[in-house]
C-alpha cells in the first residue's frame, strides 16, 4: 500500500529504466546476430582441399602405465597444414602446401627403455614450407598429403595431414572397405564400426563421419620391438562431413608390457568452415530468452499501472 | 493446492528425480572408464577373457569388441557428442520400458528383466510376511506401552525393544543361523528355499517348503524389525494420549479402552501409516544380507551376487529397479497421507 501512495512520482522514472535497459538488451542481441562469425573466406560446404585453406591441431601424448595405474603426459604438439596453390591439369593436380608439427611442454622424450635418445625434445620441429603433392585424374577418395608417425616407427593409418574426398557419393562405401575391413589372422574380418553422426567442432556443430577400429598393431608396426603380439590398437577418428578434415582421432595401443600410448588429435583453429556458430547460437537464445522475459516483465508492469491510474 | 494438484506436482517430481537417478546409474558404472580413458567397453571384454586360454588372443579380443560394440552400441570415450547424446537417449528410453537388456556374465545371454521377474516372488515371499508381522506386533505392543507410560511392563519391553533395535541385524542373523542350523539342527546349514527339493513353482508342496525355509529369515527380520514399529508407535501414541480432545474424552466419561482404540490410536497411527506404506511398497526390493547369509534367491542375492563379481548391466538394472520402487513408494506414501488426514493441506 505504502508504496503505491508514495511512487506515483517515481513510478514512470522506473518504467523507463527497465525500458532502457530492455533497449540495451535488445541491441546486444541484434549485433550478435548481425555480428555472427561470419569472417571465413571459405564456404563451410566446400572441401578443404583450397587454396589459402588452413588447418592447425592440437596433439597430446599420454601413457598409462598398468602397473602404477597412472598416466603420465610425454608431450604435447602443434599440427600446421596450409594450402597454398592447386593446379589442374589434364594428369591430374598438383598441390602446393605446407605443413608442420611443433612439439612442445616435453615431459619424456624416450618411449622404450632400449631409446639412447630422446626421439621428442623441446622446441622441436618437423615441417616442410613447400610441398609439391600430386594426385593423378582417377578416384581420389583421399589426398594424403603427407603421413605423420610422431616419431614411432609405426604406420598409423590416418595423419592429419590428409583430406578425404567426402564430396565422392561412395565415400562411406569405400571407407568402410579401406579401413573397417583388415586381414586379421588369415582372413579379411569387419574391425571396426562407423556411424554418421554430429559433434561439437571449434564451437560450430559439425555433421561427422565417426569410425571406430580395432587393429592389430603388429600389422602397422615397423619396427617398434616393444610392442607385443597380443597388442590390438584402437582407432577412433571424426571426419568433417563438409570439408573431409579430420577433426578428431585417437591411437590407444599396448606398447611394451605395462604402458599403454594414447594419441589424441583434436582440430584447434582453421578457416574452412565457420567456427562457434553453435556457441553464439546458445548464448544469443540464452540472452533472447532473458531479453524476452523482461519485455514480458516491463509490459506486465506498464499494463498493471495503467489499471491503478484509472 | 488441492490434492489432485498435490498428486499431479508429486507425480511430475518424482519423474524428475528418477531421470536424475538415471543419470547418476549411468554415470557411475562408467566411472572407471572415465577416471582410466579407456573405452568402457575393453574393461568388459578384458573381464571375460581374463583366465581363458585365449585371453591373449588379439583376434578373438577384436572379435568379442566388435560383437559387444555392434550389439549394445556403446561409443568410446572419444566419441562425438551427437553419438553420446543418442545413446544416452536410448539408455533412458529403454530403462523406462524396462528394455533392462541382456546380462553378460553371470547369466550368460539372459535378460535382466527375466532376471528380476523370477526373483520378485521370493523376494516378496521373504519380505512381505516380515514385515507385515513387524509392523502388527511394533504396532500393537507400542499401543499398549504408550497408554501406560513408565509401567513395569513398559519398562521392561522397552529395555528388550531397544537392545534388539542396537543389534545389527545381520549379526543376529548369523547368531540365529548358528543356532538352529549347525547346534540344534532344525534347518539346513545350506540355506535356499527348498528343503525337499521342490522346484519353482510348484504349487502348494513348494509353498510349504519355502514356508519351512525362510521361518528362520522371516523370524530374524521380524526381531530386528518390529522394535523400529514399536518405538514409533509409542511416541506418537503418547503425544496423543496428552491432547486437548483426550481430556475431553475423558470428561464426557468415555471409558478407556474406547478413549484409546477410537480416539487416540486413530490419529496416533497417522504417522506410522507413512513408514508402513513405505515398507510394504519396497519389498519388491529384497533384503540384500539376509538373502546372502540364508542363501534365498531374491532381488537382494542377485544384487549381492552383481557387485561381487562386478557385473555391471546387471548392477545397473538392479539399481535401477530399487530405485523405480523408492520413488514410487515415496509417491505412494505422500500421496496416502493426504488422503488419510483430510486437515493435512498441501
Amino acid at each position: 500500500m505504502h508504496y503505491w501512495i508514495q511512487g506515483s512520482n517515481t513510478r514512470p522514472v522506473k518504467s523507463v529504466m527497465i525500458m532502457k535497459k530492455t533497449k540495451i538488451l535488445f541491441g546486444v542481441v541484434i549485433a550478435l546476430i548481425v555480428v555472427m562469425p561470419s569472417f571465413s573466406p571459405l564456404s563451410s560446404k566446400s572441401l578443404a582441399l583450397r587454396e589459402g585453406a588452413y588447418v592447425k591441431w592440437s596433439v597430446e601424448l599420454k601413457a598409462l602405465d598398468r602397473s602404477k595405474g597412472q598416466t603420465e603426459h610425454y608431450w604435447s604438439a602443434e599440427s600446421y597444414l596450409k594450402i597454398f596453390k592447386i593446379t589442374n591439369s589434364s594428369d591430374g593436380m598438383a598441390v602446393l602446401f605446407a605443413y608442420s608439427t611443433h612439439y612442445f611442454d616435453v615431459a619424456k622424450g624416450t618411449y622404450s627403455e632400449s631409446d639412447k635418445s630422446p626421439r621428442v625434445s623441446e622446441g622441436m620441429y618437423v615441417n616442410n614450407g613447400s610441398t609439391k603433392a600430386v594426385f593423378s585424374n582417377g578416384n581420389n577418395y583421399e589426398y594424403v598429403l603427407h603421413k605423420e608417425s610422431w616419431m614411432f616407427m609405426m604406420e598409423f593409418p590416418f595423419s592429419p595431414f590428409t583430406i578425404f574426398n567426402v564430396k565422392k557419393a561412395d565415400f562411406k562405401d569405400w571407407f568402410c572397405d579401406a579401413y573397417l575391413y583388415r586381414v586379421i589372422g588369415s582372413r579379411k574380418r569387419e574391425c571396426g564400426i562407423f556411424f554418421e553422426t554430429w559433434d561439437i567442432v571449434l564451437g560450430s556443430r559439425r555433421k561427422i563421419y565417426y569410425a571406430e577400429m580395432y587393429y592389430l598393431s603388429s600389422s602397422i608396426n615397423l619396427g617398434e620391438s616393444e610392442i607385443p603380439e597380443s597388442s590390438v590398437i584402437e582407432i577412433n577418428v571424426g571426419i568433417d562431413r563438409e570439408s573431409g578434415i579430420i577433426a578428431k582421432l585417437r591411437y590407444f595401443w599396448q606398447y611394451s608390457q605395462n604402458i599403454m600410448f594414447e594419441l589424441i588429435l583434436s582440430i584447434k583453429d582453421t578457416n574452412v568452415f565457420k567456427k562457434g556458430t553453435f556457441i553464439n547460437g546458445v548464448i544469443i537464445t540464452i540472452i533472447g530468452l532473458i531479453a524476452a522475459y523482461m519485455a514480458y516483465r516491463f509490459y506486465k508492469k506498464k499494463k498493471r499501472l495503467k489499471k491503478i491510474r484509472i | 493446492m488441492g490434492l489432485r494438484e498435490y498428486t499431479i506436482r508429486r507425480i511430475i517430481t518424482g519423474f524428475i528425480t528418477l531421470i536424475i537417478v538415471l543419470i547418476f546409474n549411468w554415470i557411475l558404472f562408467r566411472l572407471p572408464s572415465f577416471v582410466t580413458g579407456i573405452d568402457p567397453t575393453w574393461f568388459y571384454v578384458m573381464s571375460q577373457l581374463v583366465g581363458a586360454v585365449s585371453g591373449t588372443n588379439p583376434e578373438l579380443f577384436i572379435t568379442i569388441l566388435l560383437n559387444f560394440k555392434t550389439r549394445w552400441k556403446i561409443p568410446s570415450l572419444k566419441a562425438p557428442i551427437g553419438l553420446w547424446i543418442d545413446h544416452i537417449i536410448a539408455y533412458i528410453i529403454n530403462m523406462f520400458t524396462f528394455n533392462l537388456g541382456e546380462d553378460m556374465l553371470i547369466y550368460k545371454g539372459r535378460p535382466i528383466a527375466e532376471l528380476l521377474v523370477t526373483r520378485i516372488p521370493v523376494s516378496v515371499f521373504l519380505i512381505l510376511p516380515a514385515t507385515l508381522i513387524s509392523i502388527l506386533v511394533g504396532i500393537l505392543i507400542g499401543a499398549r506401552l504408550g497408554a501406560n507410560p513408565g509401567s513395569r511392563l513398559d519398562v521392561t519391553l522397552m529395555g528388550i525393544a531397544l537392545m534388539l533395535y542396537s543389534i545389527p541385524a545381520f549379526w543376529l542373523q548369523l547368531l540365529f543361523k548358528a543356532f538352529f542350523t549347525v547346534k540344534w539342527d532344525i534347518w539346513p546349514v545350506r540355506g535356499g528355499l527348498a528343503y525337499f527339493g521342490t522346484t519353482f513353482p510348484d504349487g502348494l508342496m513348494w509353498f510349504l517348503d519355502a514356508l519351512f525355509m525362510l521361518t528362520l529369515p522371516i523370524m530374524t527380520l521380524v526381531l530386528a524389525g518390529f522394535a523400529g514399529w514399536m518405538l514409533l508407535m509409542r511416541n506418537s501414541l503418547m503425544e496423543v494420549m496428552g491432547e486437548d480432545y483426550i481430556l475431553t474424552a475423558r470428561a464426557k466419561g468415555l471409558d478407556e479402552a474406547t478413549i484409546l482404540y477410537k480416539h487416540a490410536f486413530r490419529n496416533a497411527i497417522l504417522p506410522v501409516v507413512t513408514g508402513v506404506i513405505l515398507s510394504l511398497a519396497l519389498v519388491w526390493t529384497g533384503a540384500v544380507i539376509t538373502e546372502t547369509i540364508f542363501t534365498i534367491p531374491g532381488v537382494g542375492l542377485l544384487l549381492f551376487n552383481a557387485v561381487i563379481q562386478l557385473d555391471f548391466p546387471l548392477c545397473e538394472a538392479s539399481f535401477y529397479f530399487i530405485a523405480v520402487c523408492t520413488i514410487f513408494a515415496n509417491i505412494i506414501a505422500d500421496i496416502s497421507y493426504a488422503l488419510l488426514d483430510p486437515r493435512v493441506k498441501y
